[in-house]
């Protein structure tokens, strides 16, 4: 490696954003990871399934999430939340794998009850039937987490996986951070989602319906296909928000610039950077020209991404247009 | 049960699960940061107790219960408490003690094994 400069900071600071920027893919990557999932079969119920009556109040009620100033998240994740997952680390990894399987065992229980008692409750009406059972399973597993964590990992996990496993575990890490990403960017993609869904043509849905598909099958096969564009733009838009995202992962990371991907460590990103670093550089030196750097990678970042999505979104577009 | 996945009714179920944890997520926010700001407004009853300190002298302490959790053993042995027994979960609670010009803090978390009975 041939440097023209002195390898000392006498000169002229060393600095790389290569961190800062692998800190921003990470931070988009868990978010997205908690996102994608949630709001996207979020909105196929609330845009297909859900009764029209549940869901005036539904979609309203999500995208106030998005009315949510993002400080006031940043400071309930590293303040309230980090502490929380801290302390109940088995609880929380718990409920991310058993969560759906309590909710596919309530609906299996539900369709085991005689059919006089399940009339009493619509179709549609599912979610509000949900909702106390994922209270309850939730609360359950809490309670379990802790006997776990005594019995399995020396009555704390984060400890036992610095020690046993070598993951070093900080409190404030890209867990924390998806979780509360989760809130800022699952109203966007949610929204977006479940409009393009539920303006899938009804023509469309009543013929496949006709011909014999169950509503699952009119699903996967013609709505999600119809919506597609839709959804595509959905993702990439909240995508473009997960990178941007300043304040929660200033306040919920370490703000260390380490480059690993591990769940359990902090990273810092280049919008934090710029955030923290700001005060302090002084106008016209390597520092400040550098921030200026940092904010022009983060828009190259939004421009490559925005721009494959519209590619790729005009080509489903046309793809799906004679349908 | 075969025929029931068959139908594609579990996977509905699971969308609905999705909205009704994004709906509970948005309602818990809300009646999170409402509880702990509201309840600024409406102070408890001070609780009277006696504390072992590290040094093990006994003190007197009068404040507000703000909070209880679980703790690991460790991490308070970590910190330095000595705590009799093996069990590996203890509970702390969060005292607002207020004066801050006597105590020296507004805020204090206690292990419940070194506190006396609460009044």
């Amino acid at each position: 490696m041939w440097q023209s400069s002195a390898s000392n900071s006498d000169f002229e600071p060393k600095f790389s954003l290569s961190p800062l920027t692998y800190g921003t893919i990470k931070a988009a990557t868990y978010a997205m990871l908690v996102v994608v999932p949630l709001a996207i079969l979020g909105a196929i119920f609330t845009g297909y399934f859900m009764t029209p009556k549940m869901r005036t109040t539904v979609k309203p009620t999500i995208e106030i999430m998005a009315a949510l100033p993002t400080v006031v998240l940043g400071f309930l994740a590293g303040l309230w939340l980090a502490p929380l997952v801290e302390n109940n680390l088995a609880g929380v990894l718990l409920s991310l794998v058993l969560l759906p399987m309590c909710v596919l065992l309530a609906a299996y229980a539900w369709h085991l009850l005689p059919e006089s008692l399940r009339g009493l409750v619509p179709e549609g009406w599912e979610a509000a039937l949900l909702m106390p059972v994922i209270a309850l399973s939730v609360w359950l597993i809490f309670q379990l987490g802790h006997p776990i964590e005594a019995s399995f990992f020396g009555g704390d996990m984060p400890n036992w996986l610095s020690n046993q496993l070598g993951i070093k575990y900080e409190q404030r890490n890209s867990l924390v951070v998806g979780i509360a990403m989760g809130f800022a960017v699952t109203p966007t993609i949610f929204s977006i989602a479940e409009d393009a869904i539920f303006s899938v043509p009804k023509h469309l849905t009543s013929g496949s319906l006709a011909l014999g598909a169950t509503p699952w099958q009119t699903m996967m096969g013609v709505v999600l296909l119809t919506a597609s564009p839709g959804i595509f733009s959905a993702v990439m838009i909240g995508l473009g928000r997960a990178v941007g995202e300043t304040m929660i992962v200033l306040m919920a990371t370490g703000n260390t610039a380490v480059m690993d991907f591990s769940l359990f460590s902090g990273f810092r990103t280049l919008s934090a950077n710029i955030g923290v670093e700001m005060p302090e550089a002084g106008v016209g030196e390597t520092h400040y020209r550098l921030l200026f750097l940092a904010a022009l990678v983060l828009f190259a970042f939004t421009f490559v991404v925005n721009t494959t999505a519209e590619i790729l979104r005009q080509r489903l577009r046309e793809k799906y247009q004679t349908v | 049960m075969r025929d029931w996945f068959k139908s594609g009714s579990p996977w509905i179920w699971l969308t609905a699960g999705a909205v009704a944890l994004s709906v509970l997520a948005v309602a818990g926010v809300l009646a999170l940061t409402a509880l702990r700001g509201l309840g600024h407004f409406w102070p408890k009853a001070v609780a009277e107790t006696s504390y072992k300190e590290k040094d093990g002298q006994i003190s007197r302490l009068i404040g507000e219960v703000r909070e209880r959790e679980e703790v690991s053993m460790r991490r308070l042995v970590e910190a330095g408490f000595k705590i009799e027994g093996n069990q590996p979960f203890v509970d702390r609670l969060l005292f607002k003690l207020g004066n801050r010009d006597v105590t020296g803090v507004d805020f204090r978390w206690f292990p419940e094994p070194l506190l006396g009975t609460i009044a």
